[in-house]
């Protein structure tokens, strides 16, 4: 136990602790009797949501690579759709690579890498025929799991998440397959780099553990960089719920739409004078559309109004997986799908709110 | 639990203060950091298990009962604190000693200092991360805070403990 769990557990417990938790009860009977408490039992229809992937059309380019890497990155258990889009069109390249972690009896396989100027996705599976993996993550956001690129001179750096990636484990299996997304590492194109995945994070029922190790990956680094972002310098204000908001940029690309905002109700300030980021009224309404789903993470809830854009008549979803990118205080960098036709963007609000995504001249 | 959520769920008061039971410690514990005293906190718990009584029809998920009854700890015992605000104390009672029968005075300045140091804020991101053990996502939702906000004001609450804690000390 720490010691600052066994301080705060130090903290006497009075005898009638239990007498005031009753007499809480008690009051509250008492303020429910006579009120007519036969309440309607709505019985609550569990709607599925499904969400319809468009069938996969196999370009010449595309098929090549779709036969490298597990067609569990393009399924519904990835909640990442601007990766599926991306896997889809044939972006990325190829690793093909395995890694046998001997001590913990578990194979890695290293699938794909892709990466524009803001972001890289690293998608790997990894199983074993001994080693229970249910509660095994890459977790670079708050496990203990690591990610460095080593490059060909011998520097060593190590890259931040970006979001928080995406996973899935197939119990039938023993296996994991996990995207994950961290710091662009375009700058590195033709050269050799060598990628070390550090420690396996644990996280189950006691906590977090960890399982200290490392996966290695070394490969060139050869056009797997998708496009150029198109930045749309905007400055464009509107108001939600009394809160004035301003759309900075939007940034255009292969694997992601972002627009970044600022907002009135981006700041908190502590009793002690100290800010920090808070959630706005804004941010809530796009979480408001947000599902959580066992083993498959975040997806849109059908019917829930949310944050959207619509791009000449089609509906771009958010990407949750991007729950939180870091960004300037007062800043919050919300992420969509990419967009193709960026002629006539439209960003929905709500129910009723409509900002068409164009610089007026 | 199931079964006792659903009896609660249903007005069995006995089914309710069972499940309440298990936890009342912990949330006494909770009440205690932000009020800092006897009387506020037992307040605090009388007023958590009026609220998540008559409003546990509302708890969709059983999985999530505890998290549900530290949100509710939470929210009264800011309550109380802005209540106190507006009354003026003869005697601060943040200095009174607290309850520990133990000998290890160093340790008990320590706790001492972690309620005096930090703001209700900090307080309570240190407690819900060392104390019940909630991973950063799952603080964020409980306090409503991005996940950036969380980390960074838990690592701020630390290095002004640093005088009294080692990092080392919120770890197993």
């Amino acid at each position: 136990m720490s010691n600052f769990k066994r301080e705060v557990e130090k903290i006497n417990i009075p005898n009638n602790l239990h007498d005031r938790a009753k007499l809480g009860v008690k009051h509250a009977k008492n303020d429910l009797k006579g009120k007519n408490n036969t309440k309607k039992r709505l019985s609550l229809i569990a709607a599925s949501c499904l969400i319809t992937f468009s069938a996969i059309t196999y370009t010449p380019v595309g098929a090549a690579i779709k036969q490298a890497y597990d067609k569990i990155f393009e399924s519904q258990h990835i909640d990442d759709p601007g990766l599926k889009v991306a896997l889809k069109d044939g972006h990325g390249q190829t690793i093909s690579q395995t890694y046998y972690d001997k001590q913990n009896d578990i194979a890695v396989n290293f699938e794909n890498v892709m990466t524009d100027n803001a972001e890289t996705k690293l998608l790997l599976t990894f199983n074993s025929n001994t080693t229970d993996l249910e509660n095994y993550y890459i977790d670079i956001y708050e496990g203990t799991s690591k990610v460095y690129l080593i490059t060909d001179d011998g520097q060593r750096q190590e890259l931040d998440n970006i979001g928080w990636g995406s996973r899935h484990y197939n119990k039938e299996e023993n296996k994991v397959a996990t995207a994950l997304s961290f710091d662009s590492i375009k700058e590195y194109e033709g050269q050799n780099i060598r990628i070390e995945i550090e420690n396996i994070t644990i996280w189950d029922k006691k906590g977090m553990d960890e399982v200290k190790t490392v996966w290695p990956l070394e490969f060139n680094l050869d056009k797997s960089y998708i496009t150029d972002r198109e930045i749309v310098e905007m400055n464009k204000e509107f108001t939600f719920k009394n809160e004035t908001y301003t759309i900075e940029r939007v940034e255009y690309s292969e694997l992601e739409t972002r627009l970044v905002i600022r907002g009135s109700d981006m700041i908190y300030t502590d009793q002690d004078g100290n800010q920090y980021q808070t959630k706005s009224k804004l941010e809530h309404q796009f979480l408001n559309a947000r599902q959580i789903n066992q083993g498959s993470g975040y997806t849109v809830a059908e019917g829930k109004s949310g944050v959207f854009l619509d791009a000449s008549g089609e509906r771009i979803v958010p990407n949750f997986s991007k729950g939180e990118i870091e960004s300037k205080l007062g800043v919050f960098i919300m992420v969509f799908a990419p967009v193709k036709d960026r002629s006539n963007v439209v960003l929905e609000v709500g129910e009723d709110m409509e900002i068409p995504l164009i610089v007026e001249e | 639990m199931i079964h006792l959520i659903t009896k609660a769920q249903k007005g069995n008061e006995r089914a309710f203060l069972k499940l309440f039971q298990k936890y009342e410690a912990d949330i006494y514990r909770m009440a205690y950091v932000y009020v800092k005293n006897e009387n506020d906190a037992l307040d605090v718990v009388q007023e958590v298990a009026y609220r998540s009584f008559k409003k546990i029809e509302t708890l969709k998920n059983p999985k999530y009962f505890k998290t549900w009854l530290i949100k509710i700890t939470i929210t009264c015992s800011i309550d109380i604190i802005r209540k106190n605000k507006k009354v003026v104390h003869l005697k601060p009672e943040s200095h009174e000693q607290i309850g520990i029968e133990d000998k290890d005075i160093s340790l008990s300045i320590t706790l001492q200092e972690f309620l005096e140091q930090l703001n209700e804020h900090e307080r309570s991101i240190v407690m819900l991360k060392y104390y019940e053990g909630y991973t950063f996502k799952e603080i964020s939702k409980l306090l409503n805070l991005p996940l950036g906000t969380v980390k960074s004001v838990l690592y701020r609450s630390i290095h002004k403990l640093q005088k009294e804690f080692k990092e080392a000390d919120f770890h197993e």
